[in-house]
């Protein structure tokens, strides 16, 4: 039953293709009497409320989901949250703007002088992040529309393997890197140009991106926000505040009492087991952390001139770069054949020297930008391999601040969760553990 | 009903909806598919019956009935067309609706189920010390790749940039604008080998013998049969005798030689000349330069390329002509290419090189036989195009790629007139074959042809009304370049080997004597005035700056008020 139910879920997510694909081919009718076509018209500028009107809802939507998640505790009110989540700002507000993107809006505001950053786009970047700060990331787990979607389609999720799980952490870090790269050089805003979920929003997007979409969901079945765990780059943030934050979402909302029963709940690997006293090698460990430490400018400083190494393929995405070299390449004969863009360039009449000029004063800053990325990332693995070496010790069940999502998924496995709620008695709890043991 | 009770029902329930609406969805997505492909199949306004119809209304343009048949069926096929989108948009909300109770269903299903543990395990504490490990080891093999990955394609991204120059090189390439080439005279018969002239007041009177309105005249050191190309104020000429060939520049102000430099050691340049007329010689090809550098190219297949200065940036051969007469086919440049109407006894060449390093940029074989014509490099309205005239065909190429674009069959015989294109025409003609005007509309084809005066050497000149044909027997004709009908002719008594330019509406031809004629392209023959020389002339003079520099047999002459 449960294999039928999983095998027409993917013939059923297909057919989405042939909407997304659905093309006019229907030109106007040549009208032969004396039908009169209407001039085509500027509609008005859009009105602001419903910008300001997403803050207010912003605001509201993590106060109740910080309060969902750490005063109430309950799974129930945090899906519902995260279901009108998706709805307003997934399929009603179309995606946009969301937090997740609002880091680029930030980028480019910081590097061009002549970008004014719209106040929602700050408004949206910094207040999930105030939020995580004191309460966790509640924002990911009720508020955004990326996370919501794909908590929607977690069905039967398995376990990440851990190192896996670490090794791939890399990846939103990456992400981050390049968006802001490209987004500060004004190359484009890549977080959108490649958001697999914003086609489902708008109901429609590029055949690849609907593909990607498509891949990513069902891959969601299974493995639980993949998204969101390996690729959000706004997480890469977020983690670095919940590790902050004053208050945080715990398993139990009293003393742990290692009872294992949460130990599988969480489908995102965000729960620290205990580690127990002992730690093996630990004059190897010793070692290897001084080698490490010694490495790091080693580690940081290849990074930075491996990744520079890289400006002239990462300038290149940029299109007053791509327009330059190809122009370039046509004057020298090496290419035989002229492209649309650089037809309309000539017919504009601006010279090509001008053109060049453009592009080598982007791609200065390529350069300068790809070592500070390639620092950036050094700088990421030399902190991942340390934390790797160092075994952080732990007695009890407790949520990994950095990757919990506050979801509360793991509060009704607790027994001490159920002696608050009044489902069991304290007894009962004490029992069900030696029962255990 | 007690709580486990309902929990059960609640499940199966969601069971039986998860079941129903993923049937529903099926079936949906289903006829969604076939409708989607029904649709991208028919195309509503290709219709066999509706093309048919329209036909028919072709012929039979009064057919009222007719007309209101084709709108009835249009109209069926609009509202069949939009029925079908309506179709496609509601089953695609319905689908829509089906997955997502689909979705909730099964949402719920997985929340009832609790995942718990293997309690018969123990939970090994150091189990997380050896995932660290892993993830360490794999850190740093995955760095490590990408660490490698990273430094190659920095490697050859700088290498594929390498070999056309970087954006820091202190001279960068680009091309001279439309407006930069009609303001010099960079080829045969003006930009793009037209015979348009872009001054604004070219000069109606002189006289060489009296040095009236000659502002300077200099002896030309070598003969050549090659017309002046000028870029800014420097005019560059060739000349080539048994033993030398050489390139000279003048300046155009002064009429003073700026410098010569000969063209030899040229890799694969043959040891015996080839055979060529009296009246070809070797330096029959004229210069073209692309405002950075010249390029010159001699009857023995030398080719080279000289900087403004008269530095050789390189040469090379391009295989001894096979040319009873000798090769005559002129230069012209376009982007960066130099390209060459190649066309031989053994077959017919369009052949590009690169101005920078004269390197092939393609050699694109013409199925022809010979030519002594020039190209002409025209925008006839959607694309820039190279066409020349050739037997027996007149044929159009892509200057960039050398792909042919279309032939005409109309030519015939030894064809060494070019061609003319005016208004989204193309006007060719050859003695002892037609005159034919050709169009450029959909498919390129002959309009009108007449036998009238055909020209054996000099090249027409058109405008969006006439056409202007000189002949080597001394007769100049004018014809409608819409019908082909003879407005006017007048018999000279000298004939015509240098070719007419047209300067706004007024035609300057030089007969052989160098006595230029200069009268309107009008319906009526309405001379202007005659102007002589004083030498013999058979070039095409170039215009530029209200000036004209008229290659004499001896002399270079620059006439200007």
């Amino acid at each position: 039953m449960k294999k039928l139910l999983s095998a027409i879920a993917f013939v059923i997510l297909n057919p989405t293709l042939a909407l997304a694909q659905a093309v006019s081919r229907f030109p106007k009718p040549d009208f032969q009497s004396e039908y009169f076509r209407p001039s085509m018209q500027t509609p008005a500028a859009k009105s602001q409320l419903m910008e300001f009107l997403d803050v207010f809802v912003l605001i509201g939507a993590l106060s109740l989901a910080s309060y969902f998640a750490l005063k109430l505790r309950s799974r129930r009110k945090m899906f519902l949250l995260m279901i009108f989540s998706l709805i307003y700002f997934g399929f009603f507000r179309k995606g946009c703007i969301c937090p997740v993107g609002s880091v680029q809006n930030i980028s480019l505001g910081i590097f061009n002088s002549g970008y004014a950053i719209p106040l929602t786009a700050i408004a949206f970047f910094a207040l999930p992040l105030i939020f995580t700060l004191f309460f966790g990331r509640t924002f990911c787990a009720a508020v955004c529309p990326l996370g919501a979607i794909q908590d929607t389609v977690v069905l039967r999720p398995v376990n990440v393997a851990p190192w896996l799980a670490q090794v791939l952490g890399i990846f939103p870090y990456v992400y981050l890197g390049l968006a802001v790269l490209f987004a500060s050089t004004g190359a484009g805003f890549i977080i959108c140009q490649y958001d697999p979920f914003v086609g489902f929003f708008r109901f429609g997007a590029s055949f690849n991106m609907i593909v990607l979409g498509i891949s990513m969901l069902m891959l969601g079945t299974v493995v639980a926000r993949p998204y969101c765990r390996f690729l959000c780059p706004y997480g890469v943030l977020l983690n670095w505040m919940s590790r902050l934050s004053k208050w945080h979402a715990r398993i139990s909302p009293d003393e742990c009492i290692n009872c294992r029963l949460c130990e599988e709940s969480c489908p995102f690997g965000a729960i620290d087991m205990p580690t127990g006293d002992a730690q093996s090698n630990r004059d190897r460990n010793i070692k290897q952390l001084a080698v490490l430490f010694l490495l790091v400018p080693v580690i940081v400083l290849g990074s930075g001139w491996v990744v520079s190494r890289l400006h002239a393929p990462l300038s290149a995405q940029h299109s007053t770069v791509a327009l330059a070299d190809t122009i370039m390449l046509e004057n020298s004969g090496a290419r035989a054949f002229t492209t649309e863009e650089s037809d309309i360039f000539r017919a504009s009449g601006k010279p090509s020297e001008e053109l060049f000029a453009e592009a080598d004063i982007l791609r200065d800053k390529f350069k300068t930008g790809a070592w500070v990325l390639g620092l950036f990332l050094g700088c990421i693995v030399c902190v991942k391999l340390i934390g790797l070496t160092m075994l952080k010790r732990h007695t009890e069940y407790t949520t990994n601040t950095g990757h919990c999502l506050s979801c509360a998924r793991c509060f009704s496995y607790c027994p001490i969760e159920q002696v608050r709620l009044g489902n069991m008695a304290p007894e009962e709890a004490m029992k069900l553990k030696q029962s255990i043991e | 009903m007690n709580k486990n009770d309902k929990t059960h029902f609640r499940y199966i329930t969601a069971q039986r909806i998860a079941l129903a609406s993923a049937l529903f969805a099926v079936i949906l997505s289903i006829l969604l598919i076939a409708n989607y492909i029904q649709t991208t199949s028919v195309d509503p306004l290709n219709s066999k019956a509706l093309n048919q119809l329209m036909l028919e209304l072709r012929e039979d343009g009064d057919n009222d009935a007719l007309k209101e048949q084709i709108r009835a069926l249009d109209l069926l096929a609009r509202k069949a067309y939009f029925t079908n989108q309506w179709q496609i948009r509601t089953g695609g909300f319905m689908l829509f609706a089906f997955v997502l109770a689909f979705l909730a269903s099964l949402k719920y299903l997985s929340s009832l189920k609790r995942r718990f543990p293997d309690f018969e395990e123990e939970h090994e504490s150091g189990a997380l010390w050896e995932h660290n490990l892993l993830a360490k080891k794999y850190l740093i093999y995955g760095g490590l790749g990408l660490f490698a990955l990273a430094f190659i394609l920095g490697i050859l991204s700088d290498s594929d940039l390498s070999g056309t120059g970087s954006g820091n090189d202190a001279e960068t390439a680009s091309f001279p604008s439309i407006d930069e080439i009609r303001a010099n005279w960079p080829n045969f018969r003006g930009p793009g080998g037209n015979g348009h002239a872009y001054s604004a007041n070219s000069p109606t009177q002189w006289d060489g013998p009296s040095g009236e309105n000659i502002v300077w005249k200099t002896e030309l050191p070598v003969d050549g049969y090659n017309s002046p190309v000028i870029w800014g104020n420097k005019i560059f000429l060739s000349g080539a005798d048994d033993e030398n060939q050489t390139v000279y520049c003048i300046d155009a102000d002064t009429g003073a030689i700026l410098w010569e430099t000969m063209l030899d050691h040229v890799p694969g340049s043959p040891e015996d000349k080839p055979d060529v007329t009296e009246d070809t010689g070797y330096a029959a090809p004229t210069m073209a330069t692309d405002g950075k550098n010249v390029f010159v190219l001699f009857g023995t297949g030398d080719t080279g390329c000289f900087d403004f200065d008269g530095t050789l940036i390189w040469s090379k051969n391009l295989g001894v002509p096979d040319n009873h007469y000798g090769h005559s086919s002129s230069l012209i440049t376009y982007r960066g290419l130099l390209l060459i109407q190649y066309d031989q006894n053994s077959g017919g060449h369009l052949i590009a090189l690169r101005t920078d390093s004269g390197k092939l940029a393609y050699d694109q074989p013409r199925d022809i036989e010979m030519s002594w014509a020039s190209p002409i490099l025209v925008n006839t309205g959607s694309r820039d195009e190279l066409i020349l005239n050739s037997n027996p065909y007149v044929m159009s190429h892509d200057p960039a790629t050398g792909r042919e674009l279309w032939r005409v069959d109309c030519m015939m015989g030894e064809v060494a007139p070019s061609l003319a294109f005016a208004d989204g025409m193309i006007f060719a003609v050859n003695e002892y074959a037609v005159l034919a005007g050709i169009t450029l509309e959909s498919t390129p084809e002959t309009a009108w042809e007449t036998e009238d005066d055909l020209s054996e050497v000099s090249s027409p000149v058109a405008n969006s009304e006439f056409v202007i044909v000189a002949t080597s027997y001394g007769t100049v004709s004018c014809f409608d370049a819409k019908t082909g009908e003879r407005y006017w002719y007048q018999d000279f008594s000298k004939g015509f080997y240098s070719s007419p330019v047209l300067v706004g509406e007024t035609v300057y031809l030089m007969d052989m004597t160098g006595a230029m004629y200069i009268f309107n392209a009008a319906k009526e023959f309405n001379l202007i005035n005659k102007c002589e020389l004083g030498e013999r002339a058979v070039a095409v003079p170039a215009f530029m700056d209200d000036r004209i520099y008229i290659r004499g047999f001896e002399n270079l002459y620059c006439i200007g008020e």
